[in-house]
């Protein structure tokens, strides 16, 4: 269960290094995986069995396209193509992956 | 580094002072505690997850952590279940298991080295992919009889008075304690784990250490998901479930940093005697188990205050002198 309670929020947007996030994101993590879980139930030809799987993947899906759009930013921002406000929660995720390949 | 190491000596003579004190303790209690089958019993009872714990130090040290090694435990053991009951011979359901461990780990690792997603998040999401898997193959079948020397495998001794489980724990012990503490491989793993970008800087092949040390775990989680199926005898969907959060308990409470860079084979040797024994001198003296993990829970928030306060004493010292 408390792992469940991660995956929810990681889901929802939250770095796991923490430094961005919101609470609203966690909210909606939290909706669209028992929402899932819902509709898998009531998905006749999808067994029951089949519920972890889809969630182990869709946990993966958030994360890698969370860094896949972090990547994309700081190669904009790189570029001088986007501004990163200092009052936004941007730059931390900047020095968190300024090493990136 | 000089530090760290002096704190870790003193962590360790921690570790022994207080599993000195238990086995005392224990021997007074009880005057079966010495005898040799309750002294293997003790290995016994949670043989599988002190093994994985050995694979688990490596990867804590390295600065990540593995938090699918029980779904991988319970994919390969599932694995197994599913061909036996197709009739395929268990000898190749083995290795099919063990492959589909180094397989786990191999994905976990491949998102980690090379993509460079957080470890958390990865085995976060194989925690409860894995999981989905093995529940898809067995669904809610519980799967039992196996061929007799497989189960006895896992149940009698096979030399001497040595089950084959803790064979395999004393040979893998001795295998992570020479790779971590006496070869080069184990310097890497701990400047990767002090600083991923010193060591790449280095010449260190980062990538592929991290790959072979998550390979290594899912191939280690999937061998000791095959030892329980034989030492339970049936395996079914939720097999192992919940063991992860007790395996690295017993690796942090060997004085491993959960940040990484620091800790020793020899004080997760320590914590996982110091635990056993603890569970086990309960255990004779009728004390159950929700009170024995209240007694380890409390040990391990000590753990996490006592270096604490020690340093902070240490501190206020220093400035009166």
């Amino acid at each position: 269960m408390e792992l469940q309670v991660v995956a929810a929020v990681v889901v929802g947007g939250v770095n796991i290094f923490g430094g961005s996030g919101t609470m609203f994101g966690a909210l909606l993590g939290t909706v669209l995986i028992a929402t899932l879980e819902q509709s898998l139930l009531r998905w006749v030809q999808i067994s029951e069995f089949w519920r972890d799987a889809v969630l182990g993947l869709l946990i993966l899906l958030a994360i890698a396209s969370d860094a896949v759009i972090i990547e994309r930013l700081r190669n904009l921002w790189a570029r001088g193509e986007i501004q990163i406000r200092s009052d936004s929660e941007q730059p931390q995720v900047q020095k968190e992956h300024s090493h990136g390949a | 580094m000089g530090r760290s190491w002096q704190r870790l000596k003193r962590w360790e003579g921690l570790l022994l002072a207080i599993l000195a004190m238990v086995v005392i303790i224990n021997i007074f209690l009880s005057p079966f505690y010495l005898r040799m089958t309750n002294q293997i019993n003790l290995f016994q009872l949670s043989i599988e997850k002190i093994i994985v714990a050995l694979a688990m130090t490596l990867i804590i040290i390295n600065a990540e952590i593995d938090l699918s090694v029980a779904s991988v435990m319970g994919l390969a053991a599932c694995a197994l279940a599913y061909l036996h009951e197709q009739g395929v011979p268990v000898q190749l359901a083995i290795l099919v298991g063990l492959l589909a461990g180094a397989l786990c780990g191999a994905f976990n690792g491949f998102w980690i080295a090379y993509v460079r997603l957080p470890s958390l998040a990865v085995t976060l999401a194989g925690l409860v992919g894995y999981r989905g898997v093995a529940r898809i193959l067995l669904e809610d079948r519980s799967i039992g009889n196996f061929p007799d020397w497989f189960d006895a495998l896992g149940q009698k001794p096979l030399i001497g008075p040595l089950p084959l489980s803790l064979i395999i724990f004393f040979s893998l012990f001795v295998i992570a304690l020479i790779v971590l503490q006496y070869a080069a491989f184990g310097r890497y793993i701990y400047v990767i784990g002090n600083s991923r970008e010193v060591a790449r800087y280095s010449g260190v092949k980062v990538q592929q250490v991290k790959m072979a040390l998550f390979i290594a775990s899912g191939t280690i989680a999937a061998l000791a998901g095959l030892l329980l199926a034989a030492r339970l005898g049936a395996v079914r969907g939720n097999t192992a479930e919940g063991f992860e959060l007790d395996i690295i308990t017993m690796v942090l409470l060997g004085g491993v940093s959960i940040f990484g860079g620091s800790g020793t084979l020899f004080g997760v040797g320590l914590a996982i005697l110091l635990i056993l024994n603890l569970r086990n001198g309960m255990s004779l003296v009728n004390i159950t188990g929700n009170t024995q993990t209240g007694v380890i829970g409390a040990l391990l928030i000590l753990s996490v205050l006592i270096p604490n306060w020690a340093s902070q004493a240490r501190g206020i010292w220093g400035r009166r002198r």
